[in-house]
């Protein structure tokens, strides 16, 4: 027997040897002094029977080495008891032989009974054993079926009746034990679901697939109903006879309603985002979307099947298309946000190749285990055809807008400018009038009104001066910007309807170009200003070709140029062009490029028309790059 | 014939020097003055005669020396002078009782047309009602989307209100206003504004077209 069975062991009541021996010889004794009682009444006739009794004691109760030990004590005593003389006797040898024989023949049957009674014994303790652990598993399943409350778990006999309920089925569905056991598992259906018949087709489709796992509704006790996982499996017993079904039932309603829940939610949000105006593109650390709402779908005219995964990039035109992968880097890298959490005017890039410019709000989430940005577009093109109108007019006529802000400013020097003006006009009236008449001229009258008309004239100038000092310097806030985004954002506002023209925008950014020191909103008005005007010079041309490109001259100059595919500055007003009213334009002031210059000026820069001889324009400029104290 | 009397008032010295040399030279008699103030001290002493007055002064603007020579009952008949986009003061000055308005700056034959003007009220004053209600007659001629036109042009509006208010185009308004000055005879705005003025139109036109 193994080691292991413990205190299942069984226990065999063997008696100590010496014990058996001595209980053999005490009864071989007892034997011998009762024949010796007897020895007046039969002298030697029956000699060794009375010895039977010993052996056979010795044999039943002490074992095998016991019941020889009497046997041969047996022996001894018997033969002692014969006289010497009838020792030779036939009749003496042969009760000896007889009695040998006989006491072998009880040790043989002794020693055999004992071995099958230990046999039988063993048996009876095995199975006992058996029993035990049988009662000990089940015990320990009906505590897990026990304890599985959230959990119906009951069987139904073979004729569809319940035949064991768990705590869990009584909690869930409301019977008690007693109450439901034997009574038919259709009670836990639907009334409409035809009662016992959906009951038994689900037993009997159990029995055909092996088991039967389906979402339905169950009925409680009370008549309520609740939405189940329901599980059925048959239950055979080692014959593979048929002894009923396990059924296991988990409540899942409110699993079910949380489900729903989180269901409504998302398609809230779903809602939420498919109305919101402003394109939403959600995209991860690597650049690609993971989410395109429907107004996205509509303002850039791609699907959201046909840009998920995709890199954002492709919504954008050069340079920000090559370059987003390393601005997404930067700022991985560094932490510094450019754009995110601030709003940034770019341009956006069509699926029919058509750009647009638009406000560009990027924020981030950090989830779990990624970090997702997501972009908010708006359409500016209908606000920015508007806004650029606007900016036309102000670069055209900025010393108009500017003083209509000050309505009084505005009248005030148109007075200043006509006092002059009036008196030059009167003076010459004058002069006329005094050289018409008869005799000789005063001429030192004349040469005093001559002087006077001059120096009204000149008192004119610098009104004029005054009045462009006003109005290009304003209110002058410079401040330190990024080049680049200046420039996009310049671009986006004056590049709108160019690709309809046919204008092809091109961008070299020197990345050592940037910052520079300015007032952001007049550099832009320049950078429009001259944007505009290429772009309207090009409009005939056959090549169109828009080129804007920064250059570092030297640690604290910047140079920027616009250069355009257009006819070129006819040679007559190339000396002239920076000058007011010098335009070559059929409308317009030509305070265009005279305000450019004053305000590249007024910026401690200097601006310039190249004719390349590859054809165009090139405007250039330059601007001042602060130092960085490190570099300084 | 006596020499007429010009007094010219204005802030400005040069403008008082090269008036005075103009008019001079034209055989007017020319007395500067550097302020309304300073006019409005001897004007009833002054000879009849025109004053040319600049609209805009710092210590007393020309409608308000107009006002006290009204007060004053002071013969002298008044030509205003108005430099650019004072259109609205002009009017209210020829409402005063200016007979001219000439804009700055001007040529010899503007400031003679006005001072001629001046010196017919002064010199023939029922000759001068004649040629108001001759202006008033030909004001009154017009229909009246061209006297609405002119009253929002003596109110100084701009061509894109007007033509918002008239139901037209800024392009239509300015052919309109064209015609409308050569049916008037007028060779500026001014004049015209002059014109409706005396016509009784202007001011009060426009406040009914306000309420309308």
């Amino acid at each position: 027997m193994a080691a292991g069975w413990g205190k299942l062991k069984p226990t065999l009541t063997v008696p100590p040897p010496w014990l058996g021996y001595g209980a053999a010889a005490v009864a071989v004794a007892a034997a011998f002094a009762v024949r010796g009682l007897l020895e007046p009444v039969l002298s030697d006739r029956a000699l060794f029977l009375i010895f039977v009794l010993p052996v056979l004691f010795a044999a039943r109760y002490a074992g095998s080495g016991a019941a020889v030990l009497a046997a041969l004590l047996s022996l001894a005593a018997g033969i002692s008891m014969f006289p010497v003389a009838a020792l030779a006797t036939g009749s003496a040898q042969a009760q000896i032989l007889l009695f040998a024989v006989v006491s072998g023949g009880i040790i043989l049957l002794a020693g055999r009974l004992t071995a099958e009674r230990s046999i039988s014994e063993v048996r009876k303790l095995e199975a006992e054993d058996e029993a035990a652990r049988a009662h000990q598993a089940s015990e320990a399943l009906r505590l897990l079926l026990e304890g599985a409350t959230s959990y119906a778990i009951f069987m139904v006999d073979p004729e569809g009746r319940v035949s064991t309920w768990n705590s869990g089925a009584e909690r869930i569905f409301g019977w008690t034990e007693d109450e439901v056991i034997a009574r038919h598992c259709s009670i836990f259906y639907p009334a409409e679901e035809a009662e016992t018949a959906k009951a038994k087709e689900d037993l009997s489709s159990a029995l055909a697939e092996g088991r039967v796992k389906e979402e339905a509704w169950q009925v409680r006790k009370d008549g309520s109903e609740f939405l189940a996982d329901v599980m059925i499996t048959p239950v055979r017993n080692s014959d593979g006879e048929l002894v009923g079904w396990a059924k296991v039932i988990h409540d899942v309603t409110d699993r079910r309603a949380a489900e729903r829940a989180l269901e409504k939610r998302e398609g809230h949000l779903q809602s939420i985002l498919a109305t919101v105006p402003d394109a939403m593109v959600v995209i991860d650390e690597r650049g690609s979307m993971i989410s395109f709402s429907a107004a996205a779908e509509r303002l850039f005219g791609f699907t959201e099947a046909e840009v998920l995964g995709k890199n954002v990039s492709m919504l954008m035109p050069s340079p920000d298309r090559e370059r987003h992968d390393s601005y997404l880097r930067r700022y991985l890298d560094t932490g510094v946000p450019h754009i995110i959490g601030s709003g940034r005017i770019v341009t956006g890039l069509r699926a029919d190749g058509s750009t647009f410019p638009m406000k560009l709000s990027v924020g981030e989430a950090l989830g779990e285990d990624q970090r997702l940005f997501t972009g908010f577009a708006q359409d500016l093109t209908e606000r920015k055809n508007f806004e650029a109108r606007v900016e036309e007019l102000k670069s055209e006529l900025i010393h108009v807008s500017r003083l209509s802000a000050m309505g009084t400013m505005a009248s005030t020097l148109a007075h200043e400018l006509n006092q002059p003006l009036a008196a030059i006009a009167s003076y010459g009236e004058a002069a006329g009038t005094i050289l018409e008449g008869e005799g000789v001229p005063n001429r030192e009258l004349l040469r005093e009104i001559f002087a006077d008309m001059a120096a009204q004239s000149l008192r004119a100038g610098a009104i004029v001066r005054r009045l462009r000092e006003f109005v290009a310097r304003g209110d002058v806030a410079k401040s330190v910007e990024d080049l680049p985004a200046l420039i996009n954002e310049a671009s986006a506002l004056a590049l709108v309807g160019s690709r309809e023209k046919g204008i092809n925008a091109q961008f070299h950014y020197d990345p050592e170009a940037t910052p520079v020191l300015v007032d952001r909103v007049q550099i832009q008005q320049v950078l429009i200003n001259l944007m505009r005007n290429a772009i309207e010079a090009m409009e005939a041309e056959p090549l169109r070709r828009l080129t804007i490109s920064t250059r570092l001259v030297d640690p604290q100059t910047v140079h920027v140029s616009i250069a355009d595919t257009g006819p070129g500055i006819a040679p007559e007003i190339q000396g002239r062009l920076f000058e007011a009213f010098a335009s070559t334009k059929s409308s317009g002031m030509g305070l265009g490029l005279s305000i450019c210059r004053t305000i590249v000026e007024a910026h401690g820069g200097r601006i310039t028309a190249e004719t390349p001889e590859s054809g165009g324009t090139d405007f250039r400029f330059t601007l001042v790059r602060p130092v960085p104290e490190a570099e300084a | 014939m006596t020499r007429r009397c010009v007094y010219v008032v204005d802030d400005e010295e040069p403008i008082r020097k090269s008036c005075r040399l103009m008019l001079m030279t034209q055989g007017f008699h020319v007395t500067v003055f550097e302020s309304g103030v300073s006019l409005l001290e001897v004007a009833e002493a002054l000879v009849p005669g025109a004053v040319l007055l600049d609209v805009r002064m710092p210590d007393m603007d020309g409608v308000e020396v107009q006002k006290r020579l009204n007060a004053k009952g002071t013969p002298h008949p008044v030509v205003v002078m108005t430099g650019h986009a004072d259109l609205a003061i002009a009017v209210a000055a020829l409402q005063q009782g200016a007979v001219a308005l000439i804009e700055k700056p001007f040529s010899k034959s503007t400031v003679n047309a006005a001072l001629n003007t001046a010196f017919r009220k002064l010199e023939d004053p029922a000759g001068y009602r004649v040629d108001q209600v001759a202006a008033a007659a030909s004001v009154s001629a017009l229909d009246q989307t061209d006297k609405t036109l002119l009253a929002s042009l003596a109110k100084g509006h701009s061509k894109e209100t007007i033509a918002a208010q008239l139901g037209m185009s800024t392009a239509a308004v300015e052919m309109r206003r064209a015609r409308l000055l050569s049916d008037l005879g007028a060779e500026s705005l001014t004049e015209a504004v002059s014109l409706a003025v005396a016509a009784g139109l202007g001011p009060e036109h426009a406040r009914i077209r306000n309420l309308t």
